[in-house]
């Protein structure tokens, strides 16, 4: 057994296999502590909002659409001009972000747009003295702009991804956990069963250099193939939202290939100073 | 001396070599495990993109150049059919102070500039139904006044129509028995929002019924 593991091709082909290993470790490392810091952390999103111009977008689409309700309820297209007010969009926003992330039910609170809704046709109803509605009229019209509010204010796909999220948002931290202890274990068995130091520290540096590789080449195909311009959802804010996300993933992953490469031109350092050592 | 500048010559190459292959191998190996989803996975991610930019602004295109032509026929190929959201023509009815812009489809951005019609229905010419859309207290306001008798006017660039009202009928949004959009005969249906004048919304409809007494008939659609 022992001369097996001497012979010079099995020898080879274990680094090999070690040094693949210790790839993907450091890949799976990138990327899960990549989605634990973006996707999976509240603060990223609430960032990607403020930077993306979401709230004004949002506001004008919420107006725009329900000056087109307020238009077939024969409201006057003042009624909603600087109703929607920007403060109280983004605390809906808000709560409805933590909610994704704590796991509760995916709600918009609309009590305040509710309240305020109620007051300003009131308001309009007095001060134009409309006597042609009903009750059952004026509680449509209030539910169909509640719903268009709660749409807006709501973030398309969240719903779905939702359980996706908490279930994996576990298993990540596990991931990572392992694919560290891989790394490791990895790098160990390189350095402490080679001869020769230099050899074991020449695989960790194909495989940081493989993994910055990888990690380069990601989003650097993402990019030439255009995927970004190509995003399409339902609004402008949305469409953005989700642009400032995938740009500042993307940007991310090149800055994690960067970190890879000055780690494997480090490496490449350390085997030839440890190489000139030893010879 | 010379050994040892091709050994670090070939340690160079090595440190370009393996760190490519390894990186090949690995895209190989994540081809390989995800194969199974990367159909889905491709699938989801192309509900969110699209060929081209999309325009999210709330103007809208017209192609309706007015035209004085009376023949009885017109080629196909000589109509500037309207995509979804284009103004192609204008519609008004006599005495009933209806006057406003045509638009194919009837999304929010047709009715707040005009009428719109049922992108499920037909277009004049077509000899089938026309069903317009348009909100009670702004553009079909007028249709309060509709009477019997009365004429619609559709003016598009390919020709101009006239249709006679035959009635009117007051229904729910859910009676699907108030229009037949599989008539084969050219009959236009406007509807709008019940009552007129009232403040918010509401589930009746007002429907007009009217049949098609001139205007030329588009050739050659299905060959």
């Amino acid at each position: 057994m022992k001369e097996f593991f001497r012979n010079k091709t099995v020898k080879n082909i274990l680094y090999a296999v070690l040094a693949f290993v210790l790839s993907v470790s450091i890949v799976g490392v990138a990327l899960s502590s990549l989605l634990r810091f973006t996707v999976l952390n509240n603060s990223f999103l609430t960032d990607a909002l403020n930077n993306s111009n979401y709230y004004t977008d949002l506001c004008d689409e919420i107006t725009d659409d329900l000056m087109d309700i307020g238009d077939a309820s024969g409201l006057d297209k003042s009624f909603f001009e600087g109703f929607i007010n920007e403060v109280f969009v983004r605390e809906d926003v808000q709560d409805y972000i933590d909610k994704f992330y704590s796991g509760d039910k995916l709600e918009v609170d609309t009590r305040h747009f509710d309240e305020s809704l109620r007051t300003a046709l009131d308001k309009y109803i007095s001060a134009h003295k409309i006597q042609s509605y009903t009750d059952s009229s004026l509680s449509y019209f209030i539910k169909e702009a509640t719903g268009i509010y709660t749409q807006h204010i709501e973030l398309k796909y969240f719903g779905m991804l939702q359980k996706l999220a908490q279930d994996y948002s576990s298993k990540l931290v596990w991931a990572m956990i392992i694919c560290i202890v891989t790394a490791a274990a990895a790098c160990l068995l390189m350095i402490f069963t080679n001869e020769w130091k230099h050899k074991g520290v020449r695989c960790i540096a194909y495989s940081t250099g493989a993994a910055a590789l990888f990690t380069l080449l990601i989003p650097a195909a993402v990019y030439i193939t255009g995927i970004p311009g190509k995003i399409t959802i339902i609004s402008r804010s949305l469409s953005d939202m989700y642009l400032t996300c995938l740009n500042t993933i993307l940007t991310d992953m090149f800055i994690i290939s960067g970190v890879l490469f000055v780690l494997f031109a480090a490496l490449i350092l350390i085997h030839n100073k440890i190489r000139k050592k030893a010879t | 001396m010379k050994k040892s500048k091709n050994k670090s010559k070939k340690n160079i190459k090595n440190f370009i070599i393996f760190p490519v292959a390894l990186c090949l191998v690995m895209f190989i190996f994540v081809f390989a495990v995800s194969a199974p989803f990367i159909s889905n996975i491709v699938s989801i991610g192309s509900m969110f993109m699209a060929d081209k930019q999309v325009d999210y602004s709330k103007s809208y295109d017209n192609i309706f150049i007015p035209t004085d032509t009376n023949a009885d026929t017109v080629n196909a190929s000589d109509v500037d059919f309207p995509g979804i959201g284009k103004q192609f023509g204008e519609l008004s009815i006599e005495n009933c102070d209806v006057d406003a812009k045509l638009f194919y489809g009837d999304s929010s951005v047709p009715l707040r500039n005009g009428v719109g019609i049922y992108a499920g229905s037909f277009i004049p010419g077509y000899g089938r139904t026309i069903l317009v859309a348009g909100h009670n207290n702004t553009y079909f306001n007028g249709l309060k006044n509709v009477k019997k008798g009365d004429v619609v006017i559709i003016s598009t660039s390919y020709g101009n129509y006239k249709y006679k009202v035959t009635g009117t009928k007051l229904t729910t949004d859910k009676d699907k028995k108030a229009y037949d959009l599989s008539a084969k005969k050219e009959n236009l249906v406007l509807y709008t929002c019940y009552p007129f004048d009232s403040l918010g919304l509401t589930n009746q409809r007002f429907f007009v019924y009217a049949e098609k007494t001139s205007g030329p008939v588009i050739t050659g659609l299905y060959e």
